[in-house]
């Protein structure tokens, strides 16, 4: 049944990292956040989830991200867990360690009737040299989901089209306003606010570029930061992108920060030197793990953290962090 | 058993995919004061044998730079076009080019203009199969009764059948039809479309429509693909035009589809509006709760793409080579 989302609250209602395990031939779970979805954060310690079954194996064995609109198809416990937390999909999505995938990343995002978000895959169009969707969770955008079906970016147009053409992440704060983001027939109107593009590399190879696309009232994360090698400092990380969804106080300790890769140095760094995910539930695990701006998370009432490695040529680009 | 030398189903599939392939095309002029002016920078785009693609932008883009370059009348300054996997070079009779003005020779019949090129494309056909081959397309573009007329005594609309009927007796792999309804008034404009459209359907020649015309451009069109402003001009978007053929007007101008198609079009183009002589750039207010950094990685790429990284680094998409 839809349920209505508070606004503290993120369209991101829970998250998993899993590693595979190929000597038990099972996915382990490396870190997990839960939100208020009880249900779900019971799951992992009723059933362990086989290597080669479900949409993890899927993704496991091809190395290519996922976007999962039936939830049972994770398997029944969760697909009860996501009737009762009101969960719409899951976006997983593999992170690389020298082209092997090392580990996944699931994405529970919510449903409901107010929310106004969606979660894209954009892959390589066979015999042409564009982009155009594979995979889709839409929440609130009857339109704006319709027009996207049809539409296929070339390399350095559009948000995929960026991502693709550099390798990099991109924020793009003001989806409404900003001249490279191409579909705002609908955007605009249907409400969506911020748009963040990733892309999935696998060596040299683009697997997919994944958009997050948010509403400023259902955002799937308030943060959303790049950290990207700081030109004037090198082993430093500085930011290149930053939007904080209205959290002025957070969007102040943010101003002079900066990291230091190869320290245990707060979570872009740990991202950057491990190159591996790294997801943190509450606010006191994110004091625990470092985290230099715990106060100003505490007040804007931040209950989890994950920082993403974009990682190109077995280098690691750029660290994506996120919170809500 | 040796091998067979015959293409495969899939074979013909994936080379029909690529049937005309531009890739990375570039049309620069000198400059006397510095470098050269990169009108149309990085060209990509694939079309696939039989479908119409449009080509919409504003004015002055490169639109019709691109079909000039297309058709071999503009020199490429780099970059290539390949048509069934040829490179082309030059003007030849594989690509035919309608434009806005029919450009009839004034002095000749509509059958002697259309004439003209098959004399020149059907070289060892017989004068009975040349004279039903001008006569079957002139036939095809509803000019039976006109065979004989003269340019001067036909309307613009008319003319432009003649134009029409003169490119596709060619039997070109690639038509190239450059706003050939600019001229026309909009019942005339519908009527050729129409015709145009029935032609195409029954002859399947791969086609490029340069248009400014919105609805022509959907109605028309397999795939729309939107032009970014120049200088450094290139496919912005390209859209997929899923109605089935034969168009029907009616069906079409009903479906809500088309007019998110539109929608999505004339957003586009408003995205990418010119700003006017003397007028300011649109300032959008600065937010407290937003972080750019001027100069970062991200937007190194966007204001310069010669910096961007190698473009094999990012090239091996997943099914892109099939």
């Amino acid at each position: 049944m839809p349920q209505s989302i508070p606004m503290t609250q993120t369209l991101l209602a829970a998250a998993e990292l899993w590693r595979p395990n190929a000597s038990a031939n099972v996915f382990d779970l490396q870190s997990g956040f839960y939100g208020g979805c009880e249900a779900l954060r019971s799951v992992p310690s009723q059933v362990t989830p086989a290597l080669d079954e479900g949409p993890l194996g899927q993704v496991a064995a091809t190395g290519r991200p996922l976007i999962v609109n039936e939830l049972s198809e994770m398997g029944f416990l969760v697909g009860e867990a996501a009737a009762t937390e009101g969960l719409g999909a899951a976006a997983l999505l593999p992170s690389y360690h020298q082209g092997v995938v090392d580990s996944i990343l699931v994405m529970y995002l919510r449903s409901g009737p107010e929310a106004v978000a969606a979660v894209e895959l954009w892959a390589g169009t066979k015999g042409r040299f564009e982009l155009s969707l594979d995979q889709s969770y839409y929440v609130g955008l009857e339109r704006f989901s319709r027009i996207s079906q049809y539409v296929n970016f070339p390399q350095g147009s559009g948000l995929p089209g960026q991502c693709w053409q550099t390798g990099m992440p991109l924020i793009v704060p003001d989806l409404a306003t900003a001249k490279g983001f191409l579909r705002s027939s609908g955007a605009e109107s249907d409400g969506l606010a911020v748009g963040l593009g990733l892309p999935i590399m696998q060596r040299t190879e683009l697997r997919s570029v994944f958009l997050m696309l948010s509403s400023a009232a259902t955002p799937i994360a308030r943060v959303h930061e790049i950290w990207v090698e700081d030109p004037e400092q090198p082993g430093g990380l500085t930011r290149s992108q930053g939007t904080y969804g209205g959290l002025i106080d957070f969007t102040a300790a943010s101003q002079a920060l900066k990291f230091s890769i190869g320290q245990p140095d707060g979570l872009p760094a740990q991202a950057w030197t491990s190159g591996q995910p790294v997801l943190i539930d509450g606010v006191e695990a994110m004091g625990e793990a470092g985290m230099k701006r715990l106060d100003a998370a505490r007040e804007a009432g931040l209950s989890f953290a994950l920082a993403w490695p974009v990682v190109v040529v077995d280098r690691v680009r750029a660290v994506v962090l996120m919170m809500g | 058993m040796p091998e067979t030398l015959q293409p495969t189903a899939s074979n013909q599939a994936a080379r029909d995919a690529k049937y005309v392939e531009i890739v990375n095309l570039v049309k620069a002029y000198p400059n006397p004061l510095g470098d050269a002016i990169k009108v149309v920078d990085g060209y990509n785009l694939t079309i696939k044998k039989g479908d119409l693609i449009s080509v919409i932008g504003h004015s002055g883009c490169g639109k019709s730079t691109v079909l000039m370059m297309l058709a071999g009348l503009n020199p490429i300054t780099s970059g290539d076009v390949l048509v069934e996997g040829e490179i082309i070079e030059g003007p030849g009779p594989d690509r035919a080019v309608v434009f806005q003005a029919p450009c009839l020779l004034p002095w000749m019949t509509s059958f002697q203009n259309v004439m003209l090129g098959v004399k020149r494309c059907y070289p060892h056909g017989t004068k009975q199969q040349r004279k039903e081959i001008v006569e079957y397309y002139l036939n095809l573009v509803g000019l039976a009764d006109s065979m004989h007329k003269y340019p001067r005594e036909m309307s613009g609309g008319m003319q432009q059948r003649v134009g029409i009927a003169r490119a596709i007796a060619l039997r070109p792999k690639l038509l190239l039809l450059d706003e050939p309804f600019g001229r026309l008034d909009s019942l005339t404009r519908m009527d050729l479309q129409d015709t145009i459209l029935g032609i195409l359907d029954k002859e399947r020649i791969t086609t490029m429509l340069i248009t400014h015309d919105v609805d022509e451009a959907v109605y028309m069109a397999d795939r729309v693909c939107m032009m970014t402003n120049g200088p450094r001009a290139k496919v912005g978007q390209v859209l997929d035009v899923p109605f089935e053929r034969p168009r029907n007007r009616k069906e079409i101008l009903g479906s809500d589809l088309f007019y998110d198609l539109r929608g999505s079009l004339v957003d586009f183009l408003a995205k990418n509006e010119k700003e006017k002589p003397g007028e300011k750039p649109k300032q959008v207010a600065a937010r407290e709760d937003v972080f750019e950094a001027p100069g970062m990685p991200h937007e190194v790429f966007g204001a310069d793409p010669d910096k961007a990284p190698p473009l094999q680094l990012f090239a091996s998409i997943p099914g892109a080579s099939a």
